[in-house]
């Protein structure tokens, strides 16, 4: 797989003095063109983490170590410039909570054409346009007064699209969804991810996503990662997973405690780590 | 008067609009409208719905923190008082507890575990200390949370575990209905699983009625007796937990529960 | 009822670091000379030597005299005692009634809440020295005066961000469950939220200690506050400034520089508590 578009080698990642420092313990993966792959785990696994890590958002003081390479370039050893158009251009992230990632005054408008600030009165007009265009392939009806409107007076399943729009505007090759849907109601959350699988078809962009909820990865996604304490310790395919084929004990005992909408267990099957423990060090 | 039929919560045309926006002009928002409904004793009530379905409002009037706009919880058939006094609200509170969606918010970070549940046992029981220590340790066991967790800190708790030194609190009071706001809704499933046994153990011992606000239908079929189904303040659908999820009647309802992803599940766009 | 058996510990332990513990060394010093002035001062503050009149530094006299011959040294080691005890006063005084307003209106929105904003805002737009002179000249010129004076402007902003602290910690719900579990106002107000906003509340007071320094100061420099013969820094300034033309800097001089040390160390002393880092908000 040397044609793989993203390949992260042997990453580490710690916060010295943190009371868990060893954040990320030697995560490798590689993501082709085009698929969809999922990262799953509970809080602490380094799920996010590992994206923001792609993206070079790495909190401060932390010390980094091992390889990432976009299309053959080394991301650790790009300039500023060119990380800036990689963000920018190649890669796009969603995240959690889209009120905290827009500028609560900045109108909705301003925040998809920021990039062309600075350029000319009708070079500003086309973007302004293409930007609503996007909003409205979103699915928001009334594109242009969204436009115009301020992040808080959005409900979040709308800002999550603006948000789509604004990184699918940019045609990434990569778009990473860290809890995307996880704030929004089941049925807007089901809608925001057919949103997603229509444009990563439609852009042939690959992506990646990640969540807490194995179920919804498994729907989704090509290949399932299972993350725990800073290790990957299991991929598999959705089919495995719904075959019962999960070979770690710590992805047979996530699997096995959650509750079913179709089925009530006398009692939940409740995780004993001490299956695991020590086998993921 | 109480007789053994008597429903724990009975709400009765449940109301509440919120008055929004400046001093200009004010927006009426209906947060809840004209929801009825009852909780047998002994038996877990869901309330369900998404953002917006006033599902919080009306587990907040029952817990007495919102007043009703219009009709009334009546709590094992007494009336909850409008604007309750501080004795009243100490009855009321010997009735319904609340736990809260945050574990991390909803504990004094000053306050030891062990201190937080003497000081609810303290104001309703007129007991000595050891009295109450001994309460205490029965409380931390009914939770399973070890002993030696009553003097922790909260920030020295995992999130589960401040959930149930939460659910440990809340039942200091003795109450006979405890209403739980979305209480599973921020955990690790692994440690979800372990909090809902732990309700379910503790409702089998007590015998205390939940009326279990969620917006996660797989956590409703798996503690719940009976359901609502709220959509914008009002009540969709209604019914035995079992029923509503395997044959919901209305459109609505199923919609909610074909988005929840399962076996089988693909995303899909709204109309 | 019986006695509250409530342990309550530190949430976290502030982790005090140079930036508060240099300032805090230099207030302690001034503390400790206002307390053992008698004993430290070498000559009588007030005694007179018509011989020894604005004297230069000598081995007799450290700091020189002023222009009554009386020994600066003793005069600016006695002047600490009022320097820091109007402060004190301020702060203890503006601290217990704003924190007091700043809860009361946090827990009851509404009128009592209306209320105490209007009487904050009018405080606040109010010029405070010159609310502080009008205080004076209706009471009488003095050290207490002066500082009951300055006191009820310094209410106003202590009220106001205790207030806003409050407010946040009534609408968390940790307080919320407090009142469902059945507590009255006064044991969540006593025992839960005072102890949470204590942080807030003494890195205020402390700034407001190094700002009410200043201003009584300002006070007695004007004649209004603490009166002569006795020794007070914002005096010996006053008294100093005519004695400046004749070539004799030394009183106004080492009274507003022992003034601006203090001021700035208790200043220091509240921004090292304001910015640590409390409780994370996970």
């Amino acid at each position: 797989m040397s044609d793989a578009l993203l390949r992260v080698s042997g990453l580490r990642l710690r916060i010295p003095g943190a009371s868990e420092p060893e954040i990320l313990r030697g995560i490798s993966l590689s993501l082709n063109r085009g698929e969809a792959l999922g990262i799953v785990g509970e809080s602490g696994s380094g799920k996010s983490m590992t994206v923001r890590a792609i993206m070079m958002l790495n909190p401060d003081g932390s010390e980094l170590d091992g390889g990432i390479s976009y299309a053959g370039a080394d991301v650790r050893a790009m300039s500023p410039a060119a990380l800036r158009e990689y963000r920018r251009s190649q890669v796009g992230m969603i995240f959690q909570d889209p009120h905290a990632a827009l500028n609560p005054v900045q109108r909705i408008g301003d925040f998809m054409t920021e990039a062309t600030r600075g350029l000319s009165r009708a070079e500003r007009r086309v973007a302004w346009d293409n930007s609503t265009q996007w909003l409205n392939d979103v699915g928001i009806r009334n594109a242009s007064d969204v436009m115009r409107r301020f992040p808080h007076e959005l409900s979040g399943g709308m800002l999550q699209r603006v948000m789509i729009a604004s990184v699918a505007s940019n045609r990434p090759a990569i778009i990473l969804a860290d809890e995307a849907t996880t704030a929004l109601d089941v049925t807007t959350q089901s809608d925001v991810l057919a949103l997603l699988g229509e444009l990563q078809r439609e852009s042939g962009a690959a992506i990646v996503l990640i969540s807490h909820d194995i179920e919804l990865v498994a729907g989704v996604c090509d290949r399932i990662l299972v993350m725990y304490r800073g290790r990957i310790v299991e991929e598999l395919t959705p089919a495995e997973m719904r075959a019962g084929e999960a070979r770690e004990p710590y992805t047979q005992a996530l699997l096995a405690c959650r509750p079913s909408i179709s089925e009530r267990f006398p009692v939940l099957p409740v995780a004993d780590p001490s299956l695991w423990e020590g086998r993921y060090e | 008067m109480t007789t053994p039929e008597s429903p724990a919560v009975e709400a009765v045309h449940l109301s509440k609009t919120f008055l929004s926006g400046g001093w200009v002009r004010k927006d009426v928002v209906q947060a809840v409208d004209d929801v009825s409904f009852r909780l047998k004793a002994g038996t877990t009530l869901a309330l369900v719905g998404e953002s917006g379905s006033g599902k919080t409002t009306v587990a907040r009037m029952v817990a007495g923190l919102e007043s009703p706009t219009e009709g009334e919880v009546r709590i094992f058939d007494e009336p909850r008082a409008a604007r309750p006094g501080a004795k009243d609200r100490r009855a009321v509170a010997r009735k319904v507890q609340l736990v809260f969606q945050n574990p991390y918010r909803s504990l004094d970070p000053r306050q030891t575990i062990g201190s937080a549940i003497e000081e609810f046992i303290q104001v309703h029981f007129d007991w000595d200390r050891a009295q109450r220590e001994a309460r205490v340790k029965d409380l931390l066991e009914l939770v399973s949370l070890p002993h030696r967790m009553r003097t922790a800190l909260p920030s020295e708790l995992s999130g589960g575990q401040r959930q149930r030194a939460c659910i440990a609190r809340a039942l200091a009071p003795e109450p006979r209905i405890l209403v739980l706001d979305e209480a599973v809704a921020a955990l690790d499933v692994s440690v979800q699983a372990h909090v809902l046994n732990v309700l379910a153990d503790v409702r089998d011992s007590t015998g205390v009625s939940y009326l279990f606000v969620t917006h996660d239908l797989a956590v409703v079929r798996q503690i719940a007796d009976d359901v609502i189904v709220l959509r914008m303040g009002a009540v969709v659908e209604s019914g035995p937990a079992a029923r509503v999820l395997d044959e919901p009647q209305e459109q609505y309802t199923r919609i909610l529960r074909d988005s929840v992803p399962r076996d089988g599940w693909t995303p899909s766009r709204r109309a | 009822m019986t006695l509250p058996v409530i342990k309550i510990r530190a949430a976290s332990r502030m982790r005090l670091t140079a930036r508060f513990w240099a300032p805090a060394c230099v207030a302690g010093a001034f503390g400790l000379i206002a307390l053992f002035a008698r004993l430290i001062a070498p000559y009588n503050p007030g005694a007179t030597d018509v011989l020894q009149l604005l004297q230069p530094p000598s081995p007799e006299h450290w700091l020189g005299t002023d222009s009554s011959g009386r020994d600066l040294l003793s005069r600016l080691i006695s002047g600490s005692q009022t320097a820091l005890l109007g402060p004190l006063i301020v702060v203890v005084f503006a601290t217990i009634v704003g924190s007091l307003l700043g809860i009361v209106g946090a827990w009851n929105r509404g009128w009592p809440d209306s209320l105490i904003g209007r009487v904050i805002d009018l405080i606040f737009s109010f010029p405070s020295m010159l609310l502080a002179l009008v205080l004076v000249a209706v009471f009488s010129p003095g050290l207490v005066p002066a500082a009951i004076a300055v006191s009820i402007v310094f209410i106003a902003p202590i009220a106001r961000l205790v207030r806003s602290s409050a407010l946040r910690e009534v609408n968390s719900p940790y307080v919320e469950a407090l009142r469902v579990g059945g507590l009255s106002s006064w044991a969540i107000g006593f025992r839960h939220l005072v102890p949470n906003l204590l942080p807030v509340i003494i890195a205020q007071a402390t700034t407001s200690f190094g700002f009410a320094m200043v201003e009584l100061a300002g006070i007695s420099y004007l004649g209004l506050g603490v009166q002569e013969p006795t020794p007070d820094w914002g005096v010996m300034i006053e008294a100093g400034q005519s004695s400046i033309v004749q070539g004799h800097p030394q009183e106004a001089l080492f009274a507003g520089a022992l003034l601006v040390v203090a001021v700035v160390s208790f200043l220091l002393i509240g921004d090292s508590l304001s910015s640590e880092p409390r409780r994370s908000p996970e």
